[in-house]
């Protein structure tokens, strides 16, 4: 109970203590209320403590997410994501906990990276330690993985105040297939002093991918630093992906017979092979491996393909037939030249021994395919000579018209300009017809001669190649880039089916019989040309020269799909690079892989039917037995078992290849055999 | 006038020595909805803190997520290495297979020409 006062007034403890508890709070809030005018009125602060008090803001830069490069069938080609740098501050670490669990985090970093062994990074830590260092780099190049399990390890885990462990990321860009096409994927250097900083897709399409940076400020709160949601935000804008039109498999399949045929030769600088589709104009597969020195590794360190370019050689005659035929002065492959012991009057040039061949065996005139089989240089400058040798403007604005002078807009920048003589230039002479002819005085690059033989194929319709399908982001397509045509007919239908034949004829009985027994039916030219030196002539000191071996074509030859080209660079040798050997040999290997896995090349059979009944059963194929020996029996028709069921019936030994029912048998059927012996039977 | 002014400044601070200033104004009556403005005060403090809390979950969210995808993309990318070609025939060389590339493209299954199917 409480007392009462001399007023009267009830009194209690709780009464009382509350009073005074609110006295305090009175006092309080005047004191603050003081404070706050005060301090809005006339305050200095510390600058020391003003800083640590005031919040702190830091602008953050959030780097765009590049775009991805793409495969015709969306597999990437080239991604980004981070990597991470590793560096320890050796200062802040407990000494007990240093000296009792070094041992176990080197041992770790070690099995982490793989790069270093555990001493050495005991030796690199305690090194630091020593110098006191609060920025030692300890590695990179680490994923996001390999930073989560050093995370764990001891010391580490203590957080980067105890443990010192201080973790830098940067993007960087990485191929899933190595480096398989990587001049044509390309890249960006960062270095402004180096000429082509902008190199193949990732180059040329270089704005798209990077998407736009974006920012915003951050403020500290007693928990860390958060984002302010303000107009000051700025949204980074993600790359766009660039889906291109590489099959990763044909890319693969070239690389490797390429690398093949040409990495144990140390004469040979380097090749390029390109696949292209012949309707579309896209190209499937573009390898160019180069060597860097002398003796040195291939790779792909210089777009061969779109940026070598030089006199062609052979494979630049098809565009000399194709003149003639288009203007009548060939009217079929059957037409006669005058062989003349394949000299050309006039010229100087070197009898043709092809020429001179021919005409012991067969006469003094020889047909337009013949020539063109075995590649001859006196027939083409014949030709040349006898219907444009009074207007050789009107043969070379001809070659231009198949666009053999232009350079076209490319995917990828450093397609070299080709080059045609000028009748009307002062330097123009007569041997600069004859010339160009047969694949000298002009200038192409292996893309140029393809995509003219890609024309042929084509039946006269001239596509433009292009590595680039479209751009997409956010799941959207946002550009479509795909074919284009260069020209709508660059000769007659008829034309381009006369030089298909002739270029199948090559094949079968000309300079590239290496291609014969390809999957499929395949129609080309070989060329081999001699390199000009930059100082004129084409031989070394010592009589060496440089060879440029190249094969050209398409397949299947009925019905082209692919056109193809395999070019070949050597150094100086003594030894000739013909493009009939290394080139046709890789192109081979391509095409035969191609046919392996295309599904153009499916046989089909049909989903339903009716299995054709037996006329004969297995008992009515029993063998005669005469004298010891029986007679081998017809196998044909039938199914694995029901064969060896029948050889073992008779004492003969099976052997088998292949699946589904016998096709052919050795020995044939009827042939006497001795009891055990074997019969080889194939299944198909 | 001064006089007055002087009486209620008098009035007031005993009133507030005493604990009886509100009730002095006649505010007894609304002691909820001071009570609640105090509440409100009380909890929009609160609020903020939590706001400050939350946002900074939400940046260890996000980190927490870029490093998500980050590790998404790795794995994508491992996906790629491995399926590529080349990869599987070492793979698979690596593990003793004698599987080996087709030498022949694979036979696909066309619609019979006469339109029959296995039930007819």
């Amino acid at each position: 109970m409480g007392k009462t006062d001399s007023n009267g007034s009830y009194r209690d403890r709780v009464g009382i203590l509350l009073y005074v508890f609110y006295l305090l709070m009175l006092v309080a809030s005047v004191f603050l209320i003081f404070r706050l005018v005060m301090i809005q009125l006339d305050f200095n602060p510390d600058p020391e403590i003003e800083k640590k008090l005031t919040p702190s803001s830091r602008r953050v830069k959030v780097e765009a997410a590049r775009g991805r490069i793409l495969s015709a069938d969306g597999r990437t080609l080239a991604m980004t994501y981070p990597e991470y740098t590793l560096f320890v501050d050796c200062t802040v670490q407990e000494a007990d906990v240093w000296r009792d669990s070094l041992d176990l985090l080197c041992r770790g970093i070690a099995r982490i990276t793989g790069k270093e062994t555990a001493a050495r990074y005991k030796e690199l830590l305690t090194g630091g330690r020593k110098r006191g260092s609060r920025y030692m780099k300890l590695c990179e190049g680490l994923d996001i993985t390999q930073l989560y399990a050093m995370e764990k390890l001891p010391i580490f885990n203590m957080g980067q105040n105890c443990g010192g462990l201080i973790a830098q990321t940067r993007n960087r860009r990485h191929y899933p297939f190595g480096t398989l096409g990587r001049r044509t994927i390309g890249f960006v250097r960062d270095n402004s002093e180096v000429r082509n900083r902008y190199v193949g897709i990732e180059g040329k399409f270089d704005e798209a991918l990077s998407g736009t940076d974006g920012e915003f400020w951050t403020e500290k709160t007693d928990f860390g630093h958060v984002q302010r949601y303000d107009t000051s935000f700025v949204k980074a804008c993600d790359g766009l992906d660039v889906h291109t039109t590489i099959d990763i498999d044909f890319q693969l399949f070239a690389d490797k017979a390429l690398r093949r045929n040409i990495e144990e030769d140390p004469n040979l600088e380097g090749g390029c092979l390109v696949v292209m589709d012949v309707r579309t104009g896209a190209i499937r597969a573009m390898v160019n491996l180069l060597r860097e020195k002398t003796g040195g590794p291939l790779g792909e360190i210089s777009n061969l393909a779109i940026g070598r370019k030089g006199e062609p050689g052979s494979v630049f005659k098809t565009s000399c037939l194709m003149t003639m035929l288009e203007d009548g002065h060939v009217k079929s492959l059957q037409d006669r030249i005058p062989t003349n012991r394949g000299v050309l009057p006039g010229y100087g040039y070197e009898p043709d021994t092809h020429i001179t061949s021919y005409e012991k065996a067969h006469g003094s005139s020889i047909p337009i395919i013949e020539g063109f089989k075995v590649s001859s240089n006196y027939m083409f400058r014949y030709l040349a000579v006898k219907h444009y040798g009074k207007r050789p403007k009107d043969y070379i604005a001809k070659l231009k018209s198949y666009h053999l002078g232009d350079a076209f807009e490319f995917d990828i920048e450093g397609l070299a300009a080709p080059a045609l003589p000028n009748p009307e230039s002062e330097m123009w002479s007569r041997t600069d017809l004859t010339g160009a002819a047969t694949g000298y005085a002009v200038d192409q690059t292996p893309l140029q001669i393809l995509t003219f033989y890609n024309a042929i194929a084509n039946g006269g319709r001239m596509m433009k190649p292009y590595l680039v399908d479209s751009i997409s982001g956010g799941n959207r397509t946002q550009k479509v880039l795909g074919p284009g045509v260069l020209e709508k007919s660059i000769c007659s239908r008829a034309t381009a089916d006369t030089l298909v034949r002739a270029l199948k004829y090559v094949v079968e009985e000309g300079t590239a019989t290496r291609l014969r027994g390809a999957r499929c039916q395949v129609a080309g030219k070989t060329g081999t040309a001699r390199v000009a030196l930059d100082s004129g002539g084409y031989s070394n000191r010592d009589g060496q020269k440089k060879y440029q071996g190249t094969f050209v074509g398409f397949f299947p030859a009925e019905d082209p799909q692919y056109s193809i080209i395999c070019t070949v660079y050597s150094y100086f040798s003594d030894k000739v690079y013909f493009g009939g050997t290394i080139p046709a040999a890789t192109v081979r290997e391509v095409i035969d892989r191609i046919c392996d896995t295309d599904p153009y090349w499916r046989p089909s059979i049909p989903e339903a039917g009716t299995v054709p009944s037996m006329e004969t059963t297995v008992g009515d194929r029993v063998a005669e037995v005469v004298n010891g020996e029986v007679k081998a029996p017809d196998f044909q028709g039938l199914g694995l078992r029901d064969a060896i069921a029948l050889a073992e019936a008779e004492g003969l030994e099976c052997r088998h290849c292949g699946t589904g029912h016998v096709t052919a048998q050795e020995p044939a059927p009827g042939t006497r055999l001795k009891s055990g012996e074997t019969v080889m039977i194939e299944l198909r | 006038m001064i006089k007055k002014i002087f009486r209620f400044l008098g009035n007031s601070l005993s009133a507030i020595l005493k604990g009886e200033f509100l009730v002095r104004l006649g505010l007894a009556r609304y002691f909820r909805q001071v009570l609640f403005v105090f509440l409100m005060i009380g909890a929009v403090i609160w609020a903020s803190l939590s706001i400050d809390s939350t946002l900074n979950r939400v940046e260890r969210n996000k980190k927490e997520l870029r490093d998500l995808r980050t590790l998404e993309t790795i794995k994508k990318f491992k996906l790629e290495q491995r399926q590529s070609r080349e990869m599987t025939l070492k793979t698979l060389e690596r593990m003793g297979s004698r599987l080996a590339p087709a030498q022949n493209p694979a036979v696909r299954l066309a619609d019979a020409p006469d339109g029959r199917t296995d039930t007819e």
